[in-house]
Formats: C-alpha cells, structure tokens, sequence
C-alpha cells in the first residue's frame, strides 16, 4: 500500500475523560479515568494546572504521570493526591510517535482546605499511653525488687 | 536388672574420638564416680546416656529403657548438666513448679515445695534466682534433678566452684539421694576425695577410653584412688 | 505440653522480662510519630486515612521487628544462658518447645497492636478507618509477624551464638524493608513482582489500599499470598523440621 494513501486513512486520536469535575479536601486521594484511542502507539501523559496560580509540584501530586498507550482504544487510571487547595485542572496529553500533541478534555478540581488532623486530642494520646506503659514497667519492676529484698533480709 | 547398661557405646565428632566403646554396668540404689581428666569423655558419656546426643555406634539402656526411646528415658532420669544456667529473674519455686509442670506432674506447688526443703532452700524458695549463691544453684539444679522422682541421676561437676561447705552439704544430698531413693547416681567429678566419699563404684576414662570400671576397692587396690587414677590415665599417655 | 511452654515463654517475657520495656519504646515512637502527623505545619496536609495508614505501616515494621528480636533469642539465647539443656532433658517432645517459643514471640505483636489501638483511634476519628485499620494489623500485621519471627526463631534454632541470630534476623528484615522506600514501586512490572513476593511489601501495599485508596477487601486480595504462604510454610518448618532442629548445638541433625 502506498505509505501516503495510509497515512490518510488514520484518523486523529481522541481523549475522553471522566468525571467533569471533581471536589475533595486537601490531602485525599482521587482517581480520573481516561479513554485514549489512537490508531498509533504514544505516551500519556498527566497534567495538573492551577487556576489561581498557586505553584503545582506535578511530583507532589502523583507518582505515575506518563502511561505508553499501545495503538487502538487504551483505558487509564490516574490516581493522584490533593496537595493544594485550590482550584485546578486535571488534562491527560496524548504524545504520538510522530505529529502533534493532543489534549484531553480538563477535568475541574476544587480543592478544599482543612486542618486534618486534631491536635488537642492526640497530644494526650501521645503522653498517655507512654506514660502509662512506663509506669506499669517500672512499678512491676519495683514490686519485683521489694520482693526480693523483703525475702532476703 | 541393671540400671544402667552401655555396649561398645561410641561418639565421633569427624576425625576425633569423643568416647570410644564404653562399655559397663550399674546397679539400682548405686552411686557410681565418673572420672576423667578434661577432655576424657566424662561429659559426652552423660549426655550420650541422657539422649541429649545421640550415639555414632553402641547400645544402652537406661532404667531397663532402651536408648532409641529417649522420651521413656527422659522420663526416668533427672540430671543436673554441666555448667547449668538458671533463669534469673524466676524464684526458686518458680523454677521447680514450672519443672514439675514439664513432667505432666499435677502436685507442682506441692513437689516444688518439699524439694526446695529437702535441699535446704525452703526459706528461699520465694526469692529471684540471681540473688541465689553458687551453692544455692547447685542445690536448686539437684532439686529440679528430683523433680520427677528418676530412677537414675546424672550429676556433671555439682561441686564445682564451691567452697568446702557447699561441697560438703552437696555430697551430703547426693548420699541421701541413692539411700532414700534407691536410685542409682552417677557422678561426675575432678575430685576424687568426692568420689571416695560417696561413691561405691567407680569408672576412668581417658582420652574417650574406658581405662578401668569397678568397685572402688578393687579398681584402688593397696594404693589409693589418686595413685590409681594417674596410673591408669599416664598409662594412657604413654599408649 | 505446647501451653506450658508457650505459658512459661510468656511469662518470662512479659514478668520481669524485656516485654515491657520493648513495648513502652513502641509506644514512644508512635507517639512522637502520632504528635507530629498532629502537629507539624510540613506533616499537616496529611489526611486523616493516610495518617491511619502510616501508622499502621510503622507499627507493623516496628512490631515486626520487635518479634523478630524476641524470637531470634528464643532458643540461641537459651544456649547461651545454658539454661536450654535442661530443657531438653524433659520428655517435653521438641515440636512442643519449638512451637510454644513462636507463641510466645507472637504475643509481642499482639502486644503492639493493643497499644496501636489509641493512637489509630485519635488520628482516624469520624472516617470510619480505625476498625478496619485494627482488623488490619490483627490479619495482616500477624501473619507477617508469625511468618517472619518463626524465620527468626529458625535462624535461633540454627546458630550458637545470640549475636548471629539477632544480625542475621534484622538482616533479612532489612532487605524486605528497603525496597518498601523505594518510590513506585509497584507500579513498574519488575516492581511489582518484588512487592508481591515480598511479604512486608505486599502487606504494606494491601493495607494502604484499603486505608487510603479505599478499595474493597478483596481489590488486592492476591497481594496477600505471599504474607500467607510466608505464614504457613515457616509454621509448616517449625513444626515438622522443630524436632531435628531443636538441639543442644545449633544445625540440623
């Protein structure tokens, strides 16, 4: 076949992604899926932007941000982390063999603030159960001690 | 029947002979001396005859058992090994009940109890081990010996370390053990003073070899067990 | 005759013995680690599942380690002591000693799950990842801790000395451990196969998918052959090779 005829009959790739949007707080973890049909092998890749340009560490993020994508239709799971809050946009790139980049549909982020974690609670935690433990340690010691004093003497 | 039997009983470590064709008898009620210098084969032969090893060639039996039951051996026997350590931080009653316990017995507290007074620790028996002397441990270790009420009782070194009191009040037990017991006692030891003592019969061995077994008059002749003992184990020197 | 064994075994651990004192430096780490997840600005944006999660992945590394060190002492720290020939003169068969010393190294895992048990509930409150963590670290967290301390226990049975069987016990752990550090690692094909077949990896991995990713129990199910076939072949070890292996000198009859 001649390689020009061919080359016309490929179509572009496309990217779908799913949800829209998403909402979380600071901190979870969240998955997109993604749909890449290509008619030649490429790579993957994902993207995290920011809307009110807060500085986005794409590492911070997700520890897996490029897939190689086999020719035909290709399904992906991207898992990532809400670092920031905010709000961002989620794209997944097509990078082909040879042409252009292509890009999939944004996926909007909003990023809610919130202190995690309760300190007032776990500073006690935190103290008690040592304090506790140490206490049982050193008394069953203690009693072991008088013990024998008391028998030796 | 006899309580212990040993034919040709051999133990190799590679190249090395550790005991080489022992081979005697004992009777019930007997306390028999072990003799030896160091490396003759006085340990080996003790934990040959209590299963802890097992033989490279030979046959015996132990209280009328066979060698290749050790468990029914095991059962009959008590010994106080070589070197023995003890748990610091359990008391002394501790440490017989949870003995008695290994045994199956269902009287622990009672048999820890009348041990630990028939060794003369009844007013220790609730204080830790580690404030135990040298002594003491010796006496705990032929309590724990007793526990089981054996028909044979090894004792490896039991005097060792201690000072002529606690030697004394040692073999003072071990004489009460074969009298009151009727159970044979063998004896292992460097001192032969001990062995005239206490003991009605004697083995010497020398270099894993078997140089006389006897009565300790026979085997001392007009002489005395010392005179004996070097003659018989710079013979072997010189072999 | 196991229960008088493991009996003794535990209570001269946890009487008198070092039990205790492992458990409260246990439980001073976790503090300090629970005061920072708490506290710290850096540590801060932790969320409350991965907080869970860390915590039940330090416990197990830290509560594994601890049996490990109880149960590579359990029989070379005997002959050391020269208290295991007596021992062995009981007719106490020796499958007995051998399987009531695992018991007995197993209840310090158990131990620090009790004491993890505070500290998952301050940090996981209101998102339902505390009973699931706990039962966690009681399924998962004890099969490694039974696997890896009954290898421990064999490294115990197989040297004479105390120190070997300590160096060699922490040893093994260390090389599990090092590659659960190493980033993404089961998402790379090598990768993932060394995480499978390591059974601190898989467990780690297993864990942190249900606590933070929130898959179902059985999503990774398959991640946990390896915690439980490193669970039955070392009990299946100690019980049909304990015999030969429990011996007044270290190696096999």
């Amino acid at each position: 076949m001649n390689p020009l005829y061919a080359l016309l009959l490929l179509s572009d790739p496309t990217i779908t992604t799913s949800p829209d949007d998403l909402t979380a707080v600071v901190g979870q973890t969240l998955t997109v899926e993604s749909v890449v049909s290509s008619d030649r092998p490429g790579i993957a890749h994902l993207n995290v932007a920011s809307l009110d340009g807060v500085y986005v560490d794409l590492e911070d993020w997700s520890q897996e941000v490029t897939k190689a994508v086999p020719a035909h239709e290709t399904q992906l799971e991207w898992e990532f982390q809400a670092v920031n809050p905010g709000r961002f946009v989620v794209y997944v790139v097509l990078i082909p063999e040879h042409g252009s980049l292509v890009a999939g549909p944004p996926v909007h982020v909003t990023v809610a603030r919130r202190e995690t974690l309760d300190t007032g609670s776990a500073v006690p935690v935190a103290i008690a159960v040592p304090a506790l433990l140490g206490a049982l340690t050193v008394i069953g010691r203690v009693r072991m001690g008088r013990r024998d004093s008391g028998r030796n003497s | 029947m006899a309580s212990i039997e040993a034919r040709g009983l051999s133990k190799r470590y590679g190249a090395r002979n550790a005991l080489d064709g022992l081979t005697f008898a004992t009777d019930p009620g007997e306390v028999v001396g072990l003799l030896g210098p160091n490396g003759a084969g006085k340990t080996t032969t003790i934990r040959l005859l209590t299963t802890i090893l097992e033989p490279t060639a030979g046959t015996f039996t132990v209280a009328g058992i066979p060698g290749d039951r050790p468990t029914e051996i095991r059962r009959r026997i008590g010994v106080l090994p070589e070197s023995a350590g003890y748990p610091p931080r359990q008391t002394g009653a501790e440490y017989l009940r949870y003995a008695a316990r290994l045994y199956s017995r269902r009287d622990a507290r009672d048999v820890a109890d009348r041990l630990l007074t028939d060794v003369g620790l009844g007013d220790r028996a609730g204080s830790r081990i580690s404030s135990y002397s040298r002594g003491m441990k010796q006496r705990l270790g032929i309590a724990r010996a007793l526990i089981n009420d054996p028909a044979v009782v090894f004792l490896d070194e039991p005097t060792l370390g201690l000072d002529p009191a606690g030697q004394r009040e040692i073999l003072a037990t071990i004489g009460e053990i074969a009298v009151r017991r009727n159970a044979t006692v063998v004896l292992s030891t460097h001192t032969l003073t001990e062995v005239e003592q206490v003991c009605g019969s004697v083995l010497i061995l020398d270099h894993g070899k078997l140089r006389t077994a006897g009565p300790i008059g026979e085997v001392v002749g007009a002489g005395s067990l010392s005179d004996a003992f070097l003659r018989l184990t710079e013979e072997a020197d010189h072999d | 005759m196991t229960r008088v064994i493991a009996g003794q075994e535990c209570r001269d651990l946890w009487i008198g013995g070092r039990g205790p004192v492992l458990v409260f430096g246990f439980s001073v780490l976790l503090s300090a680690m629970t005061y920072l997840a708490a506290t710290n600005r850096a540590m801060n944006f932790l969320e409350q599942r991965e907080a869970v999660n860390l915590t039940v992945q330090v416990a197990l590394a830290v509560g594994v380690l601890l049996t490990v060190v109880v149960s590579a002492d359990a029989i070379s720290g005997e002959r050391e002591r020269g208290t295991f020939e007596a021992l062995l003169l009981t007719p106490v068969p020796r499958r007995a000693i051998i399987v009531g010393k695992l018991i007995a190294a197993t209840t310090m895992w158990l131990a620090c799950v009790v004491v993890t048990i505070p500290y998952l509930w301050v940090l996981g409150r209101g998102v339902a990842g505390v009973g699931p963590a706990v039962l966690l670290a009681l399924t998962v967290g004890t099969l490694v801790a039974t696997g890896l301390g009954g290898i421990g226990l064999l490294f115990s049975a197989g040297a004479n000395s105390n120190k070997t069987s300590l160096a060699g016990g922490l040893l093994l752990l260390l090389v599990l451990f090092a590659p659960t550090q190493l980033p993404a690692l089961p998402k790379t094909g090598v990768g993932e196969v060394i995480t499978r077949i390591n059974p601190i990896g898989s467990a780690l991995h297993y864990v942190s998918q249900i606590l933070v990713s929130q898959r179902n129990w059985t999503h990774d199910l398959s991640y946990l052959a390896s915690p439980v076939l490193i669970a039955l072949l070392v009990t299946g070890v100690v019980i049909v090779a304990g015999p030969r292996l429990v011996r007044l000198t270290a190696g096999l009859k």
